[in-house]
């Protein structure tokens, strides 16, 4: 699909420089889970959740967690390092719909992914591309971005899987994706978190994914599965839809607490500012 | 059904555009979703999954079916039956004896000429060719009374007559019953003594059978003929090919015992009286067992000394009577009082009734004596001759010596005398409203209510953002 125009042009950039410089104020004003320039070496980084056990220190229980799943899960962080982040992009034709397109966001996110790794001396990689490190050479990871249109025919968990077989699976992965694929395509990031791996998994659904509108029969096409299916949306027909929604959206986020994956799930007309600042920040993610 | 009505056409406009729209709008529309993963789900959970079902947006058929109903209801259908013809009650007074009518044929064209109406006839006899209702003959006021009477449902009245009524004209429009005056018309005919009056309308000669003709009285319309005849049987032509017979009327009277005597004899010659056979006697004459009869001599001699009359001079019986010729005594016998009889003169003595000169039992006169023949002649008939009135009803002296035979009636003077008028009154026709035709405008009005609340109770419920932004 033929990007016009830029979706990296000038003012996304000036947008990147905005949201680092945001980033930067906070990790001044914030504690634990921060990290960065003007915090001391050795404190710790988020990196996730684990199940509680007798013993543990009782200080680094979630409570949103517990208020949400109601069982007790204790936040995971880890001595700074210099970051290597590897951006696993869901390319899919499915992420090329919406009211903006999914794509769009999912794309631009990657890059502020990028763009803030390289900021503070670390690298990128999009899954499948060569490592890009420093900050001068982030207009080729953008070039890279450009290229990962949503029209390939493989799938997310396709690209995690093939990081899972990799001998040396990656620090921090973030996977930018509608997440909309059967609950077993997360399998692998399973397996690379069982690795070690920080998984940072941001869902962009679009606004009519979340909230469809009725509209009498309509023959849905799936750009996914390349099909079409008549439904009648009526009242009912959307409700349930909303209900099965919601369901999968559990079952992910089940799963990534589980597995202490950093969750966030945003619509596709959300901007940069508010997906990092509003929800990646809060969730614990690493920035 | 005024389908030209603007209303109408309007409402039937819009819903052909809204019927275009729901053509348009019956097709499913398409979307694009990046999968199909979750809607799959949804579908394999609730069985509309694949199957093309039919669109039928309830708003868009609802707001249809509320304007064509409309459209139906502006062109206000309904079924309206033929506009009735208005009834009209003909009275055709009749034109001959009892009821009867001549021309009935150009009665019917004559009044379907009038209006083109359901006509029904009113007259005194049953017609095969019309469709009658009878109306007891009588005096013609009186059948226009009844007719008045027995057509008050009607839309109008014709009354065909041969001669207008006073006020006749206020009942409807009165036409002449005839279209040519009528001519030698017998309408009455009467017998007394050997004379025979006959009445006709003017201009027709009477032809007549056994009669003759001794004298005739004309005017501009009717004429009067006596005739004389001797003959047992005449015959009358009474116009429009019909004629009366007239039979000779005889008083057939008995001769019985005590009744041979030569004043008896001379009186029966007296009073023309016609001896008759034991079958055909009216009145009986000195009969001792037959009756109705007359007997004399039934008393038995009495003193005549003191003797004083008592009796009714106003019965029949003295009707006329010179009583001085009479001398009831002179046989000097009276009858033994009898409470079984009715006395009409009776024997009185010293205030005491000692017996019964003349009296009535049942069917027979009783006398005492015999006042016939004792009696002039001249009176003796008269006695007679009340005698006999009071049995038989009938005085010889009063009786018509002709009678018409059988049934057959004379016309009317009215019927005989008809000729043509200019038609009187006039045929005010009552417009009934025809029965309100059967309209279905107000069920379609209220379907088309109903459909159009349900579409804005079904639009009120709908999602506001759903039908701004729709696909």
């Amino acid at each position: 699909m033929p990007d016009s125009p830029d979706i990296f042009d000038a003012a996304f950039l000036r947008q990147l420089e905005a949201l680092d410089a945001a980033l930067l104020r906070l990790r001044g004003s914030m504690g634990e889970g921060m990290r960065g320039g003007g915090r001391a070496q050795g404190q710790n980084e988020f990196r996730g959740h684990r199940p509680y056990s007798p013993g543990d220190d009782l200080r680094r229980l979630d409570w949103n967690a517990y208020g949400r799943l109601g069982k007790f899960f204790m936040r995971e962080f880890e001595r700074e390092r210099a970051e290597r982040v590897t951006v696993l992009l869901d390319s899919s034709r499915s992420m090329s719909v919406g009211a903006p397109p999914k794509h769009i966001l999912a794309r631009r996110a990657a890059a502020a992914f990028g763009f803030l790794a390289l900021k503070r001396g670390g690298s990128v990689t999009l899954a499948g591309q060569s490592t890009i490190e420093g900050v001068s050479r982030f207009s080729r990871f953008l070039d890279q971005l450009r290229q990962a249109a949503p029209d390939s025919d493989t799938s997310m968990s396709g690209q995690a899987s093939a990081l899972a077989a990799r001998g040396r699976a990656p620090s921090d992965l973030v996977v930018i994706g509608d997440g909309l694929e059967p609950i077993d395509a997360l399998q692998p990031l399973k397996a690379l978190s069982e690795r070690r791996t920080s998984v940072t998994l941001v869902q962009v659904l679009a606004p009519d994914e979340l909230d469809p509108l009725e509209g009498g029969t309509v023959e849905l096409r799936g750009a996914e599965e390349n099909e079409t299916l008549e439904l009648t949306l009526d009242a009912s027909m959307v409700a349930a839809y909303r209900s099965e929604l919601q369901s999968h959206l559990d079952a992910i986020e089940t799963m990534a607490l589980r597995h202490g994956w950093t969750l966030a799930m945003t619509d596709s007309a959300t901007d940069l500012h508010a997906l990092f600042i509003g929800k990646l920040l809060q969730t614990g993610a690493s920035l | 059904m005024t389908i030209l009505a603007w209303p109408a056409l309007l409402l039937l406009i819009t819903g052909g555009v809204l019927l275009i729209l729901a053509t348009m709008g019956s097709g499913p529309r398409h979307r694009d979703v990046g999968t199909l993963l979750i809607w799959k789900r949804v579908a394999e959970k609730r069985t509309t999954s694949n199957q093309r079902r039919r669109t039928y947006d309830l708003l868009l058929w609802l707001s249809l079916s509320a304007v064509l109903l409309g459209a139906l209801a502006a062109a206000r259908p309904g079924l309206t039956r033929a506009q009735p013809k208005p009834r009209i009650a003909v009275f055709v007074e009749a034109t001959g004896g009892g009821g009867a009518q001549l021309d009935l044929t150009t009665v019917k064209s004559r009044t379907e000429a009038v209006a083109d109406a359901e006509f029904v006839y009113f007259m005194a006899r049953e017609q095969d060719s019309l469709n009658v209702r009878l109306i007891a003959d009588g005096p013609i006021q009186a059948q226009l009374a009844k007719f008045e009477r027995a057509s008050s449902e009607f839309d109008g009245r014709i009354l065909m007559l041969n001669e207008p009524t006073a006020h006749s004209s206020e009942l409807g429009l009165v036409i002449p019953r005839v279209t040519e005056r009528r001519s030698g018309i017998v309408f009455q005919i009467s017998a007394r003594d050997d004379r025979i009056v006959v009445k006709q309308s003017a201009g027709g000669p009477l032809d007549v059978l056994g009669a003759q003709v001794i004298e005739t009285i004309a005017s501009a319309r009717e004429s009067t003929l006596v005739l004389v005849s001797d003959s047992e049987r005449i015959t009358v032509s009474i116009g429009d090919g019909r004629s009366v017979s007239l039979n000779q009327r005889k008083l057939a009277v008995g001769i019985g015992t005590g009744w041979s005597t030569q004043p008896h004899l001379a009186l029966f010659a007296a009073l023309a009286l016609d001896d008759a056979s034991d079958v055909d006697v009216q009145v009986w004459l000195g009969s001792d067992e037959r009756t109705p009869a007359i007997r004399v001599n039934q008393g038995a001699s009495a003193a005549p000394s003191n003797i004083e009359l008592s009796f009714d001079p106003q019965h029949a019986l003295f009707r006329d009577l010179p009583l001085r010729d009479f001398d009831w005594l002179a046989s000097g016998r009276v009858m033994a009082l009898d409470d079984s009889a009715r006395p009409l003169m009776r024997a009185v003595a010293d205030g005491e009734a000692i017996g019964d000169i003349i009296r009535l039992r049942g069917d027979v006169f009783e006398f005492a004596g015999d006042p016939f023949s004792d009696s002039p002649i001249a009176s003796s008939a008269l006695l007679l001759d009340n005698a006999i009135g009071i049995l038989t009803g009938e005085r010889p002296s009063e009786r018509e010596r002709y009678e018409i035979a059988g049934d057959d009636e004379l016309p009317t003077r009215r019927a005989a005398l008809a000729e043509p008028f200019d038609p009187v009154g006039s045929l005010d026709l009552y417009q009934r409203s025809a029965d309100e035709p059967l309209e279905f405008a107000t069920w379609f009005m209220l379907l088309a209510g109903m459909a159009a609340i349900s579409a804005g109770a079904l639009a009120t419920k709908q999602k506001p953002r759903a039908r701004a932004r729709g696909l």
